[in-house]
Order: C-alpha cells, then structure tokens, then sequence
C-alpha cells in the first residue's frame, strides 16, 4: 500500500503528467514480486483490484479516446484477469496451499470475473443489431465461464454459495432475454405486460431457488457417500 | 472415522456426560435442539438471492399499477399499499412453499414502498418526516406478522435510512447519535441476550449493518458530500462505541473479573486511544469484527470487512496533514498493530500455559 502512496506522493511533487493508469500500473509491477512471495490472500486481493483499476483507467483514458477500443474488450481483459487469479487459486488450493483456503476470496473473485462479463451479454440481448462481434465474443466467454464454473463448483470443488452465484447471474441474463422477448414489440404503456413479467421473476426465481436446495441436499448426500 | 456418530441426545444420555450436565440443562438443551430441527433456515446465499427476485418482481408490480392508473392520488397509494402489505402477510403465513414465499416478500415490498410514497406525497412539506413515521408504523404493525426474514431484515433498514434522511433534511444533527445508540443497543441486545428469540434476530442483524452505515454516512456529511453545514462532534458516538466495546470484551473474557489481566487492560487502553484519535467508524468496524469472532458469527465478520477499509481511507483521507505525513502516519499504525500483536500474543501464550 505504501508503494502506491509513494508513487503518489512522487507525481505529486515532481508533476510528471503522467496519466492515472501509469501509476496503477506500476503500483502493479512494483508489488508484483512482493505479493507473490508474501503467501497472503489479502495481499493478492490488494495487487489484483490495483491491476483491475490500471486496467479500467487505462481505457477510459487511452483505449477508448485514442484507439477506440470497444468496452467489450475491457469486460473481458478484467474477467481474464480475475478468471485466471480465480484458476491460480483453486490451483493452489488442490496442491495443499493454506493460505488461500480461505472461502471469501474464491466468491470475490467469482463475482468480479461474472460481473465483468455480464454487461456485454445484456447489451447483446437488448440490442442485438447494434452490438458489435466484441459482444458476442463476450457471451460465448459468459457461457464458457459460467458453465465451467457451474460443473467445476457442482462436481470437482463442491461449494453452494459459488454455485448459488453462478446460478443467480445465469437468472439476470435470462429475465434479461425474456424481458426482451415479452416486451419487444409491445406496448410499453401496457401495465400487463409489467406484472406478467413480475410473476416471472417470481416463477424464475423460485425455480433457481428450489434447484439449488435440491442440489445442496444431493451434495450433501454424495459427501456422506463419499466418507463411507 | 466414526461411521455410527452418536447425536446429541444420546451424548446427553450418555452416563459420563450426565455427571457434567444437570437434567434440567440437559431438557433445556434438547428442547432448543428440537426447536431448530422444526425450523429449517434457508442459508444466506438463497435467501439474498430471493430477496433479489422479490425486489425486481416488486417494481414490475408498482409499475403495473402506476400504468393502470390505480393509483390516482397518495390515499389510493396508501389504501393499495396497505392491501398488499396485508396480502403480503396472508401468503407468508397460508404457505410455506417457494413461489408463494417470494410472491408474499414481492407484495410485502411493493406494499410498503406504496405506502411510503403515499405518505411522503400526503405530507408534501415534511415528505421525509411522513415518510418516516409511515415506516415506523409499518414496521410495527408489519414486522411482528410477516414471517420472511429477509423482510424483517430490510424494513428496520429502511427505518433507520429514513430516519438519518430526515435528520438531514432537518438539520437536527444531534439525532445522529441517539439514532447511533438504537442502533448499537439492538445489534448489543441481539449479540448477548443467552436465547433471543427467532423473531428478533433479522432486527438485530439490521441494526448491526446500520451502525456502521450511519457513521460512514456521518463521515460524508463532514466531508460536505451534501452541502455545507455539518460541524456535529464525533465524540459522543465514539464515547458510546467504545463503552460498548469494553463491556463486549469483559463478555467475552467472561465476566468483570477479568478487567485486571494484564491482556484486558492493553484491549481497553487501545480502545480508548483508538475512540480518541480515530474516527467512530474505526471502533464500530473494529467491534463487530471482535463480536464477529467471539460469537462465532461470519455475518457480523463480513459486515466488518466490509466496512472497516472504508473507514481506514476515510480516517487517512481526512487526516489534515501532506501525503508524505501521512505515509509516515500509515507506516506507525502498522508497526504499532505488529507490536501490540506480539505483545497480546505473549499474553495468550501466558494463560495458555497456566
């Protein structure tokens, strides 16, 4: 942390004009070798939000108005980044490693890497025509990954609240294609069509909540299975 | 490993265990077993994924009914709203199933986000001060009905953010604090009561999320997020939050005879610094991490995580000096944390040995 605020204090002072992500990414690059060798979850979290941030001020700043990068891109460099510290660490964790045992930074760095894909997917669901190929690029990485993450979390690493968020961003993006279905076309001053959507919610909902019950039940039985 | 694992009953039965457990404790224990055998608790990762559906199924509802033009004027919001609610409690109790415990939280939300804005249109001046008395009244009438618990989580939450919403508006500063100490005082009901009951834990656990958000929300308002105008002191907050942190501490060690080991007087003086030179935010993140472990709680952990990097930016953020100071001041915390670390460490090894 204090490399960061060093580095800020160096801009500060000499006023380089460097851009916002220079320093994010050299905050990176410096503390690099540190994190590796420090074993510590916390630290990873640290050197991994600095990175997503260098990534995030880097197209706003250059990728964007200068190379007009897509902010498809972006979703998917960030969800290749958190994706991979995601694998490095369930790496580590089957090779006996304890300090990533911890469960908190399997379900951070599942959400990060899910999140960054699902605005591309929306977009391409809602306005089809107009997404560019980067989108559904995205989506058949959303697919690949939340299907990897459905059979790896279900089969190989068993956890219920890993699946229960793959689960729930499987829901978003299909209220997300029925939302379209049902209203494109339609009326929108028709209120009917808000509630019969309302009711669909529900119904999705209670689907993805009852599949998940039925499939804690089943892996707790399998782990009782497996201990005999 | 044991593959015929004895339960609890028959350890209870058990001959060596009956001369450790008095047969009332052992009634006592068996019975509350029972309780929690009739009452199977949805985890935490279904019930925020319900709470989400319901929320989203919510507002298509209100949506439908604004289109449909149902809602003429406030009072027809209030009287729809006061319907739903009442739907909302009816399905909840009639039926135990999924689909109708989303539909009944669905309707208990749109219900009540209709009578909210009904009484905040009715009251048109004082639309904050309506607003707040119309949940106050919900939550009285409502929560002791409902039985979902998410929505007992989220009604006093909405309480409690209507309430700081109007304090702003009035500029009544000082409410912050007795807002702060409710606050407080049923997240500390909820943590040491031996058996509270079923119905209160999503009060507690609400109260427990607000305490440290109406200090992050005072923080902003010193950092004149919404306009000038706050110069409220912090120290009656930190006065209070550091009691209550002492008296966590003595229960958790077990009782006020442990206020002389040496390990107790080194937590307390550290809080009482800590309530001193830090902000309020600091000591309640702090506490509910200490609450979090003591009680074995992960909810009350999260919440702390959560919350404390929060409060340490915005301690160094508003620290009046340079960035060079403050790098020193970042690089003195930490060393002090590692020396009292080592030190209360000793002290553990210590008692562990005798």
């Amino acid at each position: 942390v204090l490399v960061g605020v060093l580095l800020a204090v160096y801009g500060q002072i000499y006023q380089t004009g460097a851009d916002a992500f220079e320093l994010f990414v050299g905050w990176g690059v410096l503390i690099s070798v540190w994190v590796i060798f420090s074993e510590f979850a916390a630290l990873w979290m640290v050197w991994l939000v600095v990175l997503n941030t260098g990534a995030i001020l880097y197209w706003l700043q250059v990728g964007d108005p200068v190379h007009s990068i897509s902010y498809e891109w972006l979703c998917m460099t960030l969800a290749a980044l958190d994706g991979g510290a995601l694998a490095l660490r369930e790496t580590g964790m089957k090779r006996g490693l304890e300090w990533v045992k911890g469960r908190w930074s399997r379900i951070v760095l599942l959400t990060a890497a899910l999140a960054a894909l699902t605005p591309p997917v929306i977009h391409l669901i809602v306005d089809f025509t107009g997404a560019g190929g980067a989108a559904g690029l995205a989506a058949a990485a959303w697919a690949g990954a939340a299907g990897g993450g459905y059979v790896c979390y279900r089969f190989r690493l068993p956890d219920m609240p890993s699946l229960s968020l793959v689960v729930a961003n499987a829901c978003i993006i299909l209220l997300t294609l029925i939302g379209k279905v049902l209203f494109h076309g339609a009326r929108f001053e028709w209120g009917g069509l808000f509630l019969l959507f309302g009711l669909i919610i529900l119904g999705v909902m209670s689907m993805a909540v009852v599949l998940l019950r039925k499939t804690a039940a089943m892996m707790a039985n399998e782990a009782k299975e497996s201990e005999k | 490993m044991n593959e015929n694992a004895p339960t609890m009953g028959e350890l209870l039965a058990h001959p060596r265990v009956q001369g450790f457990v008095s047969p009332g404790e052992a009634a006592k224990i068996a019975e509350r077993l029972a309780e929690h055998d009739g009452a199977p608790k949805d985890p935490l990762y279904i019930r925020v994924l319900s709470g989400m559906g319901a929320w989203f199924a919510a507002a298509c509802f209100i949506v439908f009914l604004v289109i449909s033009e149902l809602l003429e004027n406030n009072v027809d919001a209030l009287i729809v709203g006061s319907l739903l609610l009442g739907a909302g409690i009816i399905v909840s109790r009639a039926s135990k199933a999924t689909f109708p415990g989303q539909l009944s939280l669905a309707l208990a939300f749109a219900g009540n986000t209709l009578v909210l804005f009904g009484a905040a249109s009715l009251f048109n001046q004082d639309a904050m001060a309506g607003a707040f008395a119309a949940q106050a009244v919900v939550c009285i009438v409502v929560y002791p009905l409902h039985l979902n618990a998410v929505y007992r989580f989220l009604a006093p939450t909405a309480l409690a953010v209507l309430a700081a919403a109007w304090i702003l508006e009035e500029e009544a500063f000082v409410l912050m604090h007795l807002l702060m100490a409710a606050e407080t005082l049923l997240a500390g009901v909820g943590m040491f009561r031996k058996r509270p009951p079923a119905w209160f834990a999503p009060l507690a656990r609400s109260a427990a999320v607000m305490a440290p958000a109406t200090i992050l929300f005072m923080n902003l308002l010193e950092m004149d997020m919404w306009g000038p105008g706050y110069n409220e002191p912090a120290w009656p907050s930190s006065l209070l939050l550091a009691g209550a942190m002492i008296y966590l501490y003595i229960h958790l060690a077990g009782g006020w005879k442990r206020l002389g080991e040496p390990w107790m007087v080194l937590a307390v003086a550290s809080t009482i610094l800590l309530g001193v030179f830090t902000t309020p935010g600091v000591l309640v993140a702090i506490g509910l991490l200490v609450a979090g472990y003591g009680f074995g709680d992960r909810f009350l952990m999260g919440v702390s995580l959560l919350f404390l990097p929060c409060f340490l930016v915005l301690f160094y953020y508003a620290l009046n000096i340079d960035l060079a100071h403050k790098s020193w001041v970042i690089t003195g915390s930490g060393a002090l944390l590692l020396a009292a670390r080592g030190v209360a460490g000793r002290f553990a090894h210590g008692e562990a040995t005798q």
